[in-house]
């Protein structure tokens, strides 16, 4: 079974990043606070209180902490959390930027390597399939020998219904069957729609076995059908993705 | 410090294992059972409901139905099916088959793939499932149906369908 899971896996590989990236800055931010803790126990608190500068103050340096070493260390302290706090808005940003990307994936609408397929390549591949899967029946009849007794018992079975007033306007041009498989062909009134010819044929066949059934714009129908108990030659026609 | 680096670690593995488990549960149920009276007439009597089951109320005409399902699963053929059915005639069967149809750009033609058809046996009060495996066509542009026929009511008896069951996985 193909699993359509890669919006899935592509978010928690995102998720997962976000996390290691978070336990790093939180990781880096309480080592520096652990480090500043451990300066801050050398002074003590009633330094701390007399010494708090005024807000009004310029900014000091390390550099121009003078003779006041604890205001040098509250200040290295609130550098470090300016810079932890712009780390971690560039963390958000990154987490908005990421959440974009899975909305483009999500969305079928990313830019990038795995641009999803087109609508017309995937019907194109999807014909493809059904004209391989064609040949394939086409050449298992061409192969196998023929069952003469079920092939005219088949083929006195189909002129039945298509004597029946059911299956008015339908003709038999050819018919070839073999063991295990029949293939049919048909001319259809041109006044009677595919879609209506098709639901007939379906409705009032006089076989009972899987069929396939392909009926174009001129009328012709060519439908190829398995013998109760076998099944028809089949390929993959799952779409690319 | 370790302490903290660890848990976050942890906690988004464990989402990361959360959300994978529930895509892939998300894909793996693409199965759905819908109700007899989803089937549509398109020849024959006027059908007769109950309880969400369809039903041919006519003592003398069949009834020709066509029960839509989902192909929501883009990639993936039909896996297996079936139609659940009462059938109430004493000689006549309830039968159906199912369907896939796709409209071909490239040829100019309709192309089907029909399942083979299955028919009850025997009548009474038994629910009976009419049932195929694998049918070609997948795509968003296939749809598949099941096509029924159920017979007329037998001395007021009812046949009918009532639900049937579509598998992508």
């Amino acid at each position: 079974m193909k699993i359509n899971s890669r919006p899935a896996i592509v978010l928690s590989f995102l998720v997962l990043g976000i996390g290691i990236y978070a336990g790093s800055v939180w990781r880096d931010r309480n080592e520096r606070i652990t480090g500043s803790r451990k300066s801050m126990a050398l002074v003590a608190p009633s330094d701390v209180v007399a010494r708090l500068p005024d807000p009004s103050a310029p900014m000091l340096t390390s550099q121009n902490n003078g003779d006041d070493p604890g205001l040098a260390e509250r200040e290295l302290l609130r550098q470090e959390l300016t810079r932890v706090q712009n780390r971690l808005d560039e963390l958000i940003e990154f987490q908005a930027s990421l959440q974009v990307s899975v909305d483009d994936v999500l969305s079928g609408s990313g830019s990038d390597d795995s641009t999803p397929i087109s609508d017309y390549d995937q019907s194109q591949h999807f014909e493809d399939a059904i004209e391989q899967q064609q040949n394939a029946i086409d050449t298992r009849l061409y192969q196998e020998e023929v069952d003469q007794e079920w092939t005219l018992e088949t083929e006195r079975a189909l002129n039945g219904v298509l004597a029946s007033e059911a299956l008015q306007g339908f003709e038999l041009v050819s018919s070839s069957c073999g063991s295990t498989l029949c293939k049919v062909e048909l001319s259809i009134d041109p006044n009677i729609s595919p879609e209506v010819a098709m639901q007939k044929l379906s409705h009032h066949r006089s076989w009972d076995g899987p069929s396939f059934v392909k009926l174009d714009e001129n009328g012709l129908a060519q439908i190829y059908f398995s013998r109760e108990g076998h099944e028809l030659p089949t390929i993959d026609t799952d779409t690319a993705y | 410090m370790k302490q903290s680096f660890t848990l976050s670690l942890c906690s988004t593995a464990l989402i990361s294992a959360s959300i994978l488990v529930g895509a892939t549960a998300a894909v793996a149920g693409d199965a759905k059972t819908y109700p007899g009276s989803m089937c549509v007439r398109y020849s024959g009597s006027n059908p007769s409901y109950s309880g969400s089951m369809i039903g041919n109320p006519s003592s003398s005409q069949w009834l020709y139905l066509d029960c839509p399902a989902i192909n929501d699963s883009m990639s993936e053929q039909l896996h297996n099916s079936w139609v659940a059915v009462l059938d109430r005639h004493y000689s006549s069967d309830v039968h159906c088959s199912v369907h896939s149809r796709y409209w071909n750009n490239s040829t100019a033609a309709l192309n089907g793939w029909w399942g083979g058809n299955n028919y009850s046996a025997g009548s009474g009060n038994n629910l009976q499932k009419l049932s195929w495996g694998r049918l070609s066509g997948a795509g968003d542009s296939v749809h598949t149906y099941f096509s029924c026929a159920i017979p007329p009511a037998y001395s007021g008896h009812v046949s009918y369908i009532v639900n049937y069951h579509a598998n992508e996985d």
